[in-house]
């Protein structure tokens, strides 16, 4: 299968002043991939998504986006950008917005579509200022739909939406994102990146330190996690190969293991008595919080294989 | 004809935009209650108290012709510097300007569009001027001076968007409103249209004519034959140098940050 590339970084870097946002970063992203950019806040996601949409441009390396510099005309009218901005002139109502953005394209999608892929039922004559932070958020994620992108950009999309807005809206880019749409999605929600994402890249400190599916991240610090209360010496959980991380502060231990069932019958071994005993698999949290664990970097403790 | 079709589809996608741009930034000014009674409202009011309240014991028909001109040209500075300067700035802090940006949206169109909506505005604002002019004076300007008057005025809207560009470039989102504020009031006095040239002390004289605000208004003037008698050329050209100067280092400043802030 001839996959057409989307993005392409090659040993790319960009600096403010001291400060560092992106070092050597270098990725492909492929058509109808469904990338999830995770990290803490200064980590370099807002940076290199800035890049890609060719608002800022990078010190070294090279960068292209659909085979071309981004902020090319042709490229902006394949890509749709739903970012963290909070203001949309407030004085305009939803069906002006959406007339005036349509108009930037030449193939746009219908009023009507917009409409109803981003929820706004009812709310066309409604002014931006006197929607709610949930509905403004949907507005501003049907202006980046305006021209039917190929590429879409959504940064921190869910923000504002309470529970069922926000199942809902990952229900729309869920149907959007086909083989044909690419999407890129910075988020903090990480049960946004494991509902969305086949492909999740953490950031650290201006690199990618982890770039797999969410799965393959799951299956990096161990499938199960077993959590107790128990005083056990956990010195004999570093000689089990199946324990990949152990955690234990205070009475609470947690141990991320490849193979449950010897590991509990080991542990109630140790301490008949233990209480709260739960086995569960291994959430994206778990993975994401090893990867960034300082720990992890002092190479500390047993990661992955 | 294969080479021109591009060219004419280009241009009229462009226009279509512009049109739209311009409609949807007048709408949303006029919806906005600070700016149509800040803006709006102010030369009009001090139309109606200078030109039309006060009595100020000279030739009467002189005096509502100077306060039409001097009001009329308020309306222009007070669009061009807060409708267009304040606005680009408030709107580049707030981030709607990095989305047009990223959108396939001509930067330019956003600038037109706004200029456009601030000549429209100082239209209205002149409109609306020499409408009560009509309507409770017998008005001294003829058709064709209250026509030249609007000519004047639309385009001398143009220098203050420009210096108001640069005062929203140059002093950050947060700021350029005050900028603007502290700049406002000083042009409007040394530029002899609040208080008329030939009263102002002779140092102050001097400077006024180095101001932007003393050549539009002396443009204007001309239409009453009470102008200090420089020629209109000269009037053009340190409006046009102001423009070129302030856009070029807006220019500058935008360009500069927003490598590194907020678009």
């Amino acid at each position: 299968m001839n996959e057409e590339i989307v993005v392409e970084a090659s040993n790319i870097a960009k600096s403010y002043k001291d400060v560092t946002a992106l070092t050597d970063l270098s990725l492909q992203v492929s058509q109808g991939q469904r990338c999830v950019l995770l990290g803490p806040n200064g980590a370099g996601k807002s940076t290199f998504l800035n890049l890609i949409l060719g608002v800022l441009k990078v010190d070294r390396g090279s960068l292209s986006v659909f085979g071309k510099t981004p902020g090319h005309i042709s490229i902006r009218r394949l890509t749709g950008a739903m970012l963290q901005i909070s203001g949309i002139p407030s004085t305009l109502k939803v069906q002006e917005h959406l007339k005036l953005f349509r108009t930037y394209y030449h193939q746009p999608l219908s009023t009507d579509e917009l409409v109803r892929i981003a929820r706004l039922e009812g709310l066309e004559r409604r002014t931006f200022g006197s929607l709610s932070g949930g509905q403004q958020q949907r507005l501003n994620f049907a202006l980046a739909l305006c021209g039917n992108p190929k590429l879409l950009i959504l940064d921190e999309p869910s923000t504002s939406h309470d529970v069922e807005a926000r199942m809902a809206l990952w229900d729309e880019v869920d149907q959007l994102v086909s083989t044909e749409r690419t999407l890129l999605l910075a988020t903090h929600n990480l049960q946004e990146a494991e509902r969305l994402g086949d492909r999740i890249l953490i950031f650290h400190d201006g690199r990618v330190i982890a770039d797999a599916s969410p799965a393959k991240l799951r299956s990096m610090i161990g499938t199960t996690e077993i959590s107790a209360q128990t005083n056990v010496n956990v010195d004999v959980f570093e000689r089990n190969h199946q324990v990949k991380r152990i955690e234990h502060v205070n009475n609470h231990l947690r141990l991320y293991v490849s193979e449950a069932e010897s590991t509990v019958r080991q542990l109630l071994q140790l301490d008949p008595n233990l209480k709260n005993l739960a086995v569960k698999p291994a959430s994206l949290q778990d993975a994401y919080l090893h990867l960034l664990s300082p720990a992890r970097f002092d190479g500390d403790y047993r990661a992955s294989d | 004809m294969g080479t021109i079709a591009p060219v004419i589809e280009q241009s009229s996608h462009f226009c279509r935009v512009l049109l739209a741009e311009s409609y949807t930034e007048f709408l949303k000014c006029l919806r906005t209650p600070a700016f149509a009674s800040a803006i709006l409202g102010f030369p009009v009011i001090v139309y109606l108290f200078c030109g039309l309240v006060i009595d100020w014991g000279e030739t009467i028909e002189r005096s509502h012709q100077f306060w039409i001109i001097a009001t009329s040209s308020i309306g222009a500075i007070g669009t061009g510097m807060f409708g267009f300067g304040v606005y680009v700035a408030n709107e580049r802090g707030q981030g709607w300007l990095l989305l047009k940006r990223v959108s396939p949206m001509p930067i330019l169109v956003y600038f037109l569009a706004k200029a456009l909506m601030a000549v429209a505005f100082s239209i209205l604002i002149c409109c609306i001027i020499l409408a009560i002019g009509h309507t409770f004076v017998s008005l001294q300007l003829s058709l064709v001076q209250s026509a030249l008057l609007v000519v004047v005025v639309s385009l001398s809207t143009i220098p203050y968007c420009m210096i108001g560009l640069l005062c929203g470039f140059m002093a950050g989102p947060n700021t350029a409103h005050a900028v603007v504020n502290v700049l406002y009031l000083p042009l409007l006095l040394l530029g002899g249209i609040i208080i008329p040239f030939d009263v102002l002390p002779k140092f102050v004289q001097s400077i006024a004519l180095f101001t932007p605000v003393f050549h539009s208004s002396q443009l204007a003037f001309k239409l009453i034959d009470t102008s200090l008698g420089y020629p209109i050329l000269l009037h053009l050209l340190v409006l046009s140098a102001y423009s070129v100067v302030c856009v070029s280092l807006a220019g500058f400043f935008y360009s500069r940050e927003k490598a590194r802030t907020f678009g």
